[in-house]
């Protein structure tokens, strides 16, 4: 199965090239042969060749922090093949202990890595402050023009805020949406197509009359979701401006409403009742015990599809009440990188390089945060139709045309903030803790501020 | 006792390096943590400047540190009775009758306790899951129960769990303990009741127990002090954050939260001294306790 | 009477030690099914995925790498422990000298803080050592623990005969000389006990090599199995290959070095 895939992903990405030919889009490297003999020493040569030397003149040793290898491996299989000299060692740090380590090490300045990724959690964290990420938009990157190539929100996003400096940027963008059962909602609601089911999705109320729907027309067999918590904190929270709004913790109407949709879906048996347990959520899925779940891209070809191979063909994806992003990784140079220079060039390569960035997302099934390989990749796979697993495994649909029209409702990317990871974590405690009926709103939503204060004593909470 | 030697103090030569260690190891980074909290180190935003007893004031109107207090306590009373019971009485039934395979019963029970914690609490969370658990899975198929139990999702059943686990990995180890501290009995007290026509029940409850009182007190402080620390199952077997509703949060673990998650390091070096605190009291009084007993 | 107790014994015994092999047999069993499997339904019958869920392991992570890591950070570290702990057990028992309660007791002291308070003082001493970053910061911390020299002072109390030792230091044995000639060898079946105690400690220790190495050349494997449960995609059943095999070892180590003990305890009971 897996050697299939390859296989016709390989065959597909060599139709692509065949039919677009060696394009030379406006960022490759051009490898020309012209032997100047530039050492790195020359800083005052008028014609900066910052990053446009010959690409096997490159010799570096680059250490590459990352939590998973899958990408990461890729992206350096990739880049040898045009950069064959520098070498890129991965450093893989347990996910949950990635934002400690880096903080610990730069605080000591010992052995700090020269690229180092960030999750979308704490992102933020990271560039707000001037000690981790190098400015790319200052000398000596001048990378200011990638902006104009990768999606708004995630240049915002890895903007700090006060200066404007540009020190992360995702070669991802991971967009929410809703997967759903074709069959389940061919049977309860009379139709499967996107559109329609997007419809009965378009707020939270119709989105929770839906599932009482699920319920009533299944007797309570199928679950319209495994992980409500979960689901409506990433439904609901980017649309409710995020966890932080207006420098205060965000307890708006919109945030209070999602205690009581919990409360319902706890109440009616609309929950199968799992928080944040990957492993028991797949397993009722497998069982057919779910209706759908909310997730962003990467949902599908890391969850969904190598989970429930045997289900291809019978999903399909829409949007929930709101567009929301959740998830996702980030990039960046350290400040205190020594090769300032190769480091740039993989930056580069990955993030603006379209017939990387082409493959990637063919090969990986992602989706990818470059504007111009978004719209590419779209038609390619209208094209290529289901001889791709990807939208053989939706029964057709093509999911970067829902990304992409889903990117064009537009992101807040205000709504990202240097807590989200466990604000998030808080706020899904809590809205179990009150569906469940373990405690009272006003209890539960106290706990939620305390919490948040606790995590970060300077919060203003009302 | 061998006195000095010529000029060198050879006791204090032994345990030279064994001090050397403790110093530079422990002592130092304890009198590091103390220092750090008295200020408001914060790896996020970068400040670091003494705050005087701030942290400390914070630290007693924290509710959530009275919580992690209270179900850390409760963890460790809920798993320590059981845990001493049960491996004293198979300590005794390896020191006192004549059972076959004794060694391999001791081999075997001490399993549990090789077992890396993290690797235990995941299992275990699968076993006790929700709609899936095998446990639920089994109870259902043999009606014992209509509907799928939440183990994990009640604070009651959730924390009466993970002492279980702490008391499957445990009790091997205290049996153990206790047989050798029965063993070491000195055969010559039990010769001489014997021939006073003392007979095993007496023999055991009147010399053997009282003598065995060190290690009995050796065995309870060490689980209290292990107890008091309880992290990794805690934390590994539901969310991280002591789910549900903080009854599983330890107050290692929310110390950890602070000082490795939000980056308080100033705050978590008091909690990690409050934490201190509480421990040294717990064991001064059963130090005490134990000890006036003694007649 | 006699024989009902006897049977109850034997019942009680038994139902402890299936409650205490159970979790090794399902961690065993798991190991054997497809991942898919794994999260969908639980299956007591063996599968058949052992070697392909052995191969996804191990491209996973440099899975032997990690193992011997991890033996050449526990081993190190359970001798330096057993050897200086048990000297320091030998100088606190038999040798007087002032301040000797008031350093015992501060040692005792240690035991109570938890380990992570140290970790923050430990990461900055390591890097004003320059030692971050390597298997000694996991190795040198041996030479301090505490419940070694506790334990090691009840053992040395029980086997050591200060008599012995005068006898010794009369045939004109140096008083280092009768530390490793005459009390280590006395101990051995102390030491061993405890070595096996310390042995599964650092093996499965994960807090300390999370926060000092970060070069995936030296991690262990406590780590490496934290890193297989925390990728994007956890495959479930490489996960289970790696526990059983990390589990396996120490089980192996502790049967061997058990055998030692029940060979030391015939030969010490002959002393009474």
């Amino acid at each position: 199965m897996r050697g299939k895939r390859i296989v016709s992903c390989l065959l597909a990405g060599l139709m692509i090239f065949s039919v677009t030919g060696c394009s030379t889009s406006q960022n490759q490297q051009s490898g020309t042969s012209g032997g100047t003999s530039q050492t790195k020493e020359t800083s005052a040569v008028v014609e900066d060749d910052f990053g446009k030397k010959d690409p096997a003149s490159y010799v570096a040793n680059l250490k590459f922090m990352v939590h998973s290898t899958g990408q990461p491996e890729y992206m350096i299989k990739k880049f040898n093949e045009i950069y064959p000299n520098i070498n890129i060692e991965l450093v893989v740090i347990p996910s949950a202990e990635q934002q400690e380590k880096i903080m610990s090490m730069v605080a000591t300045g010992e052995d700090v890595p020269d690229l180092f990724t960030s999750r979308t959690q704490f992102v933020k964290a990271m560039v707000e402050s001037d000690r981790y990420y190098a400015d790319l938009g200052a000398a000596p990157y001048n990378a200011s023009d990638w902006r104009a190539q990768l999606e708004p929100y995630i240049v915002e996003v890895g903007t700090e805020d006060a200066t404007g400096a540009l020190r992360a940027l995702s070669w991802q963008c991971p967009v929410g949406g809703i997967y759903y059962r074709r069959s389940m909602a061919k049977e309860i609601f009379g139709t499967d197509d996107p559109e329609e089911m997007a419809q009965i999705f378009n707020s939270f109320d119709s989105l929770i009359d839906a599932a009482r729907k699920v319920k009533a027309a299944t007797d309570g067999s199928v679950f319209f979701t495994s992980d409500a918590p979960q689901d409506l904190v990433f439904m609901g929270v980017t649309n409710a401006g995020g966890f932080m709004k207006d420098g205060k913790l965000n307890i708006g109407d919109e945030i209070k409403a999602l205690f009581e949709y919990a409360k319902i879906m706890y109440e009616e048996g609309l929950t199968l009742g799992y928080v944040r347990n990957d492993t028991a959520t797949a397993a009722a899925i497998s069982e057919g015990k779910v209706f759908c779940t909310a997730k962003p891209t990467w949902g599908l070809n890391y969850n969904i599809m190598p989970n429930f191979p045997e289900q291809a063909g019978d999903w399909a994806l829409t949007s929930g009440p709101h567009p929301y992003t959740s998830g996702g990784t980030w990039i960046g140079i350290s400040k205190s990188t020594e090769y300032p220079e190769e480091c740039y060039l993989f930056l580069k390569f990955i993030l603006t390089n379209e017939e990387f960035i082409r493959s990637y997302a063919i090969d990986i099934g992602d989706y990818v945060s470059n504007v111009a390989v978004q719209q590419e990749i779209e038609k390619y796979m209208d094209e290529a139709g289901a001889s791709l697993d990807i939208v053989r495994f939706l029964d057709g649909q093509n999911p970067y045309t829902y990304w992409n029209g889903e990117l064009e409702k537009g992101i807040n990317p205000g709504a990202y903030s240097q807590y989200d990871e466990y604000f998030a974590l808080y706020l899904m405690a809590a809205l179990e803790s009150y569906g469940v009926g373990n405690s009272e709103f006003d209890k539960a939503l106290q706990q939620y501020k305390d919490d948040c204060l606790s995590y970060a004593p300077g919060l203003i909470v009302e | 006792m061998i006195r000095k030697k010529r000029n060198i103090n050879y006791g204090l030569l032994f345990i030279a390096p064994f001090l050397i260690g403790l110093l530079v190891f422990r002592m130092i980074p304890f009198l590091y943590t103390l220092v750090m909290s008295f200020t408001n180190w914060n790896l996020m935003t970068g400040e670091k400047s003494f705050n005087g007893i701030d942290n400390y004031k914070r630290l007693l109107t924290d509710k959530t540190f009275m919580i992690s207090l209270k179900n850390t306590v409760k963890l460790w009373a809920m798993n320590i009775f059981p845990r001493l019971a049960i491996a004293m009485l198979c300590a005794v039934i390896f020191t006192q009758s004549r059972i076959k395979g004794k060694g391999l019963f001791k081999l075997i029970f001490y399993f549990p306790n090789l077992v890396n914690s993290a690797t235990i609490a995941i299992l275990a969370a699968l076993l006790m899951g929700w709609q899936n658990g095998y446990l639920n899975r089994l109870l259902l198929q043999m009606n014992l129960i209509r509907q799928p139990f939440n183990w994990l999702g009640q604070p009651v059943t959730a924390q009466r769990i993970v002492a279980a686990i702490i008391w499957w990995q445990w009790f091997g180890y205290s049996a153990i303990m206790f047989a050798t501290g029965i063993l070491n009995v000195s055969t010559e007290y039990l010769e001489a009741a014997t021939v006073d026509g003392a007979n095993s029940w007496q023999k055991f409850w009147k010399i053997t127990f009282p003598l065995i009182r060190p290690t009995v007190a050796y065995v309870f402080l060490t689980t209290l002090i292990g107890g008091l620390q309880n992290f990794e199952i805690p934390r590994v077997i539901t969310d991280g954050l002591g789910a549900p509703d903080k009854s599983l949060l330890t107050m290692t673990m929310q110390m950890h939260t602070l000082a490795f998650r939000s980056m308080q390091y100033g705050y978590g070096s008091a909690y990690a001294i409050g934490i201190f605190m509480t421990t040294a009291v717990f064991a001064g009084v059963s130090y005490r306790f134990i000890n006036n007993k003694e007649s | 009477m006699k024989k009902i107790r006897k049977t109850a014994v034997y019942v009680f015994l038994l139902i402890l030690a299936v409650v205490c092999l159970l979790p090794f047999l399902i961690m065993f069993n798991n190991a054997t099914q497809s991942s898919a499997d794994l999260t969908t339904r639980l299956t007591l019958r063996p599968g058949t995925e052992l070697f392909h869920n052995y191969r996804n392991m191990v491209a996973q992570i440099p899975f032997w790498a990690y193992i011997k890591n991890s033996f050449l950070t526990t081993m190190p570290n359970v001798l330096l422990t057993g050897y200086f702990g048990t000297m320091a057990a030998y100088g606190f028992e038999k040798f007087d000298f002032r301040g000797k309660s008031i350093l015992f007791a501060m040692s005792m002291l240690m035991m109570v803080i938890p380990a992570q308070i140290s970790l923050i003082g430990l990461y900055r001493i390591f890097s004003i050592m320059k030692l971050l970053n390597t298997r000694w910061t996991l190795i040198l911390p041996g030479i301090c623990n505490v419940l070694t020299v506790y334990w090691m002072r009840g053992n040395i109390y029980q086997v050591v005969d200060t008599s012995l030792l005068e006898a010794a230091t009369i045939d004109g044995c140096g008083q280092i000389g009768i530390f490793h000639r005459v009390v280590l060898p006395l101990c051995k079946t102390g030491i061993v006990t405890i070595s096996i105690i310390n042995f599964v400690a650092a093996w499965n220790d994960y807090i300390n090599p999370v926060t000092f190495i970060t070069t995936n050349k030296k991690t262990t494997l406590s780590v490496g199995i934290a890193m297989l449960n925390n990728f994007d995609y956890v495959d479930l059943g490489a996960v289970y290959v790696a526990i059983t095999l990390s589990t396996i070892v120490i089980l192996v180590f502790y049967l061997l070095f058990n055998s030692q003990i029940m060979g030391g305890v015939a030969e010490g009971s002959v002393k009474g």
